[in-house]
């Protein structure tokens, strides 16, 4: 049993079955007719997909054939009088005259459970993505679900994302190793930035498990938020960090001592060198930034 | 591929009539219960059955060793590499299917996936990843690791300075800081007829290698190898009703994550400050789990209500022996207040989401969201031991740190007559901490954004959104467990009041309807209001140009350009008073990528040429309190790359593929350039140097389609 769901708005196609819609007289072969590899947009392929199945009753050559998504087809087929435009079709994409609502009400007739339940109301959904802005159906290949060509398809709208992706420490996301997928949900999710899983700390640790604890020693805004000290999609510091140790630290911590002086270039080279600017900075000694499980770890030295 | 017979493809139109009645669709999903799809032959329709293959292989040549070029990649080292991708699927009858997918095979970074199943009823999946990182090629040590343990070479001769070290010179070796990751993967959806659908995901990585850690004694320090022998296992599994105006899930997560070393020992290569501390333990990451069950749903009420929520309940635990005080003999013989911390902290999420559409042109959107942390790791004081070298006067009380994170949002969306969106929104955050300086931050946000119809022909899709923030607290004030170690006047930028001030403008258009343009600019501004200390303010903006131009059917250049800055200002204050030190900090980012695609489709040749400039500058600057400022040396880096590609259909099903790809990257980072390992006296530092490299790949290949 497929699962459906009715789109927001009412849509055309369903006034339409209101008043008997008419389908082809005979299916994909009419269709074939006029739409092959020679038309603007070449189609075959999707008979090397599941789309494309007779044997499988859920795909939509397993019942209406291109009419399932398409709608009835009766009228964009039939006779056209000479002189009058041919009636359309529903047609998928941005450009069309069938609504976004519409477009997607079709794909979630079949897909509802893989969209999940935060489709409605996410930021995709609010800004009236439709599903072919980023799947493609008439290809073998849908170049968003597969790692290696995922991120092109977001970085064509979110283009500052791409531009990230060639900082000097970045998730290897156009390595193709990593999927903006990994860490969010373009169907939509509870969480804020569309994540994954329920906030960004989560969300890390399930690549990153070595920082979740719960330690001894817990370093307040690591158990927070991540994102307090990291940007996750690239950084021109070290690690991804938003800035420079000592200041990123220094921003957070003013105890009388070290950590409140301020390190001048003058510590750079002998004989002023210091350790609060070279090497790790900060964590040359303070090296359990995330926390620490070592009883005597309170100053995140051990 | 095969074709199917005709009278194959008749019986299986009036399967799917049959099915179709069944199957109750209604809405936009058409059903055609009431038509005769009995000529519905699909006799033109090339249907998939049998096997279709893909096969990329050949061999690359990478010109020289560079760590960071092939960091994620595989490709750092010199010399010739197998290109082996390919897929390879099968078609059965009834809808079943089995498909090989591989990556890569003859790099560090190869990928295999295999599946199947039996499309619409179930499919099963086992896959298998490998990442390579590689941070640093030559990290100058004297230690030699084993396990958990660095150790000194035999007869090792302290001193109170690195420079002095006697036999430091013979004893460096050049030891790379990587580790590589490897994941298995296992899955299966099942979805009977009926309602529900199952799913099942495992996964099991290792990781191993050598990070970096430090050991210090007070004034002592020196860069560490971290053993990185990591376990990690994670479990997903869900059952989902599925209804004609709704669903229900019922899922369960859990993560398992092991390390195979507690503690990391070293032998202090030093003069010990104190007689006797000639090591020193550190903890490494903890075995620790996490585990949720959630229950999510959503229902559409006739027309025009939607409703959406989750409730998810969990809990993260480690529970590991705790080491002693200190390595240090006859120190810290004190007895712990646990032998393990039995460490728990119970998170309870909650979203609700009401979707309600009054007018046919106006939405309203309600969400809330609650997220708590309760950290119930018991609390004790510790006798701890500074550094492995003598018992702190007064003992230490530990902090599980518990907050409680609400959000409400409303916003509301009106479809103007033309097909534009107005849309605008109020939201209100509010954080409760305990163990902090300020118990509770509330935030208040209002935002506005106009889009235009992406048929629009100046601005299809054009949008701009302005939205302003304000957030306040209760009074900063340090707990008592906290102590009051800290400036009075600092404020931790996560905690302090704060305006927050952002405006984006995206703007596509098509002056030609061979030319697409896409200008977007973001700002993003937070002025800390009332701190005199930390952060102040930072300034945010990013702006970008894209374009594609279709010269001709067969040629087509696209590019972009990203300016991007990023600015702050932080005071400090090193008399413990007002402040008398500022700092500003300033990252530019330029990103310029161009690339050139030719396709002859008469004689299927494509021509492809891409450059990619991305070049960085951080600027810190330290004011003094007279105004005088002390500007470090730039932080840069330059990264060039350009690629040449040229792909020729030799036959129909087969393709032979040449490609040149040249990097360089170039970086000048003061924390790492000309400092040697003994360039601080009392540390003995890696000498690790900023990356820098010039790679050369080639690539021959060939794209075979056996079976085509």
């Amino acid at each position: 049993m497929c699962a459906c769901l009715l789109p927001l708005a009412t849509s055309s196609a369903q006034q339409e079955d209101q008043d008997a819609p008419v389908f082809s007289n005979r299916g994909a072969d009419t269709c074939l007719r006029c739409h092959d590899e020679d038309s603007e947009v070449p189609v075959l392929d999707i008979f090397k997909t599941p789309h494309g199945s007779t044997g499988n009753q859920r795909a939509a050559f397993g019942r209406m054939q291109c009419e399932t998504c398409h709608g009835p087809g009766g009228a964009h087929t039939g006779r056209v009088r000479r002189g009058k435009e041919r009636p359309g079709i529903r047609k998928f994409g941005a450009t069309g005259k069938t609504p976004i609502a519409e477009q997607n009400g079709v794909c979630s007739g079949c897909h509802e459970q893989a969209i999940g339940v935060a489709w409605h109301g996410g930021a995709h959904e609010s800004n009236d993505i439709a599903c072919v802005d980023c799947h493609s159906v008439h290809v073998q290949r849908d170049p968003v679900l597969n790692k290696k060509t995922q991120a092109d398809t977001c970085f064509a709208c979110h283009k500052e994302q791409r531009a990230e992706s060639y900082k000097a420490s970045v998730h290897p996301l156009r390595y193709g190793k990593m999927a903006c997928t990994d860490c969010h949900d373009a169907h939509g999710s509870d969480s804020e930035f569309e994540l994954t899983r329920d906030n960004t700390n989560d969300t890390c640790y399930t690549c990153h498990a070595e920082k979740r604890g719960p330690f001894l020693w817990e370093h307040a805004p690591v158990a927070e938020d991540c994102s307090l000290c990291h940007k996750p999609h690239g950084s021109n510091h070290p690690a991804l960090l938003t800035k420079r140790a000592p200041l990123l630290c220094q921003e957070c911590h003013s105890q009388e001592g070290h950590p409140s002086v301020p390190h001048t270039p003058a510590a750079l080279t002998p004989p002023g060198a210091s350790g609060f600017l070279l090497g790790n900075s900060c964590t040359n000694c303070h090296t359990q930034v995330h926390g620490s499980n070592h009883p005597s770890g309170s100053g995140l030295t051990r | 591929m095969n074709r199917k017979h005709p009278r194959e493809r008749q019986r299986a139109a009036g399967t799917a009539q049959a099915a179709l009645v069944a199957c109750a669709l209604f809405g936009v999903i058409t059903t055609g219960a009431d038509t005769d799809t009995s000529e519905w032959a699909c006799s033109q329709c090339p249907l998939a059955a049998g096997w279709d293959s893909q096969f990329d292989f050949g061999l690359g040549y990478v010109s020289d060793d560079a760590y960071k070029f092939g960091d994620y990649r595989g490709l750092d080292d010199e010399g010739a590499y197998l290109i082996g991708s390919g897929d390879f699927r099968y078609w059965g009858d009834n809808g079943q299917y089995w498909e090989i997918v591989a990556n890569d095979l003859g790099l560090d970074s190869r990928e295999l996936q295999l599946a199947g199943g039996r499309e619409g009823l179930y499919r099963l999946r086992v896959s298998y990843d490998e990442l390579p990182r590689r941070r640093f090629d030559s990290a100058l040590s004297p230690f030699t690791r084993e396990a958990g343990t660095l150790s000194l070479p035999a007869g090792w001769v302290s001193a109170g300075a690195s420079s002095l070290l006697p036999g430091l010179d013979a004893a460096l070796r050049p030891v790379g800081i990587e580790h590589d990751r490897k994941t298995w993967g296992l899955g299966l959806d099942f979805t009977p007829p009926g309602r529900l659908h199952y799913a099942l995901e495992l996964r099991h990585e290792d990781r191993d290698g050598t990070g970096i850690r430090s050991g210090s004694f007070i004034s002592q320090f020196a860069q560490l190898f971290e053993p990185i022998d990591y376990r990690s296992d994670e479990l997903d599994a869900s059952v989902t009703w599925v209804a004609p105006n709704g669903q229900l899930k019922l899922g369960y997560y859990g993560s398992w994550f092991a390390n195979s070393n507690t503690t990391l020992r070293w032998q202090n290569p030093f003069t010990p400050l104190l007689p006797g501390v000639d090591q020193g333990r550190l903890a490494l990451p903890p075995d620790n789990q996490a585990h949720q069950l959630s229950l999510s749903g959503s229902y559409r009420w006739a027309g025009h209500t939607r409703f959406s929520g989750s409730l998810t309940g969990g809990r993260l635990s480690q529970n590991d022996t705790l080491t002693g005080y200190t390595i240090t003999p006859g120190l810290g013989d004190q007895t712990l207040p646990f032998q393990s911390l039995d460490a728990e902290v119970d998170t309870t999420r909650l979203h609700l989401r009401i979707i309600n559409r009054p007018r046919k042109r106006l939405r309203l959107t309600l969400d809330y969201n609650y997220d708590e942390r309760d950290n119930t790791t018991p609390v004790a004081f510790f006798d701890t031991v500074q550094s492995d070298l003598f018992v702190q006067t007064d003992p230490r009380r530990n902090l599980p740190y518990s907050f409680e994170r609400q959000k409400w949002r409303l916003h509301g969306s009106y479809r103007l007559r033309d097909g534009a969106r107005l849309s605008a929104g109020f939201d209100h955050k509010r954080i409760d901490r305990d163990l902090q300086e300020v118990a509770r931050t509330e935030e208040d946000a209002l935002w506005v954004k106009l889009r235009l119809p992406r048929t629009f022909s100046l601005a299809s899709g054009a949008s701009v959104k302005f939205f302003f923030s304000e957030r306040d607290g209760s009074s900063y004030r340090a707990p008592e467990e906290l102590g009051t170690f800290q400036n009075p006047l600092l404020r931790k930028f996560n905690l302090a009041d704060r305006d927050r001030t952002q405006a984006e403008l995206n703007w596509p258009l098509s002056p030609h309807e061979r030319v697409d343009l896409t200008l977007n600019l973001t700002t993003s501004d937070d002025d800390y209001t009332n701190s005199a200390l930390g952060l102040l303010e930072t300034e945010w903006m990013n702006i970008l140009v894209d374009g594609a131009v279709r010269m001709s059917d067969r040629l087509s250049i696209h590019g972009s350009y990203s300016h991007e800055t990023y600015d702050s200002r932080q005071a400090g204050s090193q008399s413990f008073g007002m402040a008398d030190w500022l700092a500003d900090s300033e990252d530019t980012i330029d990103t310029s990528m161009l690339g050139v695609g030719w396709h002859d489709l008469d004689r299927d040749l494509r021509l492809g040429l891409d450059f990619v400039y991305a070049s960085s500058e951080s600027d810190i600057a330290l004011i003094s309190a007279g105004g005088v400022a002390s500007v470090f040396p730039e932080l840069i880096t330059r990264l060039k790359s350009a690629t040449l590609f040229v792909d020729y259909a030799v036959r129909e099903n087969l393709r032979v593929r040449g490609s040149v790809w040249y990097e360089r990257f170039r970086s000048d980072d003061w924390m790492l350039d000309d400092v040697g390992v003994t360039q601080l006296p009392s540390a003995l530092l890696f000498g690790l140097q900023s990356s820098a490299y010039n790679v050369t790949v080639l690539g021959v290949s060939f794209t075979w389609q056996p079976g085509g």
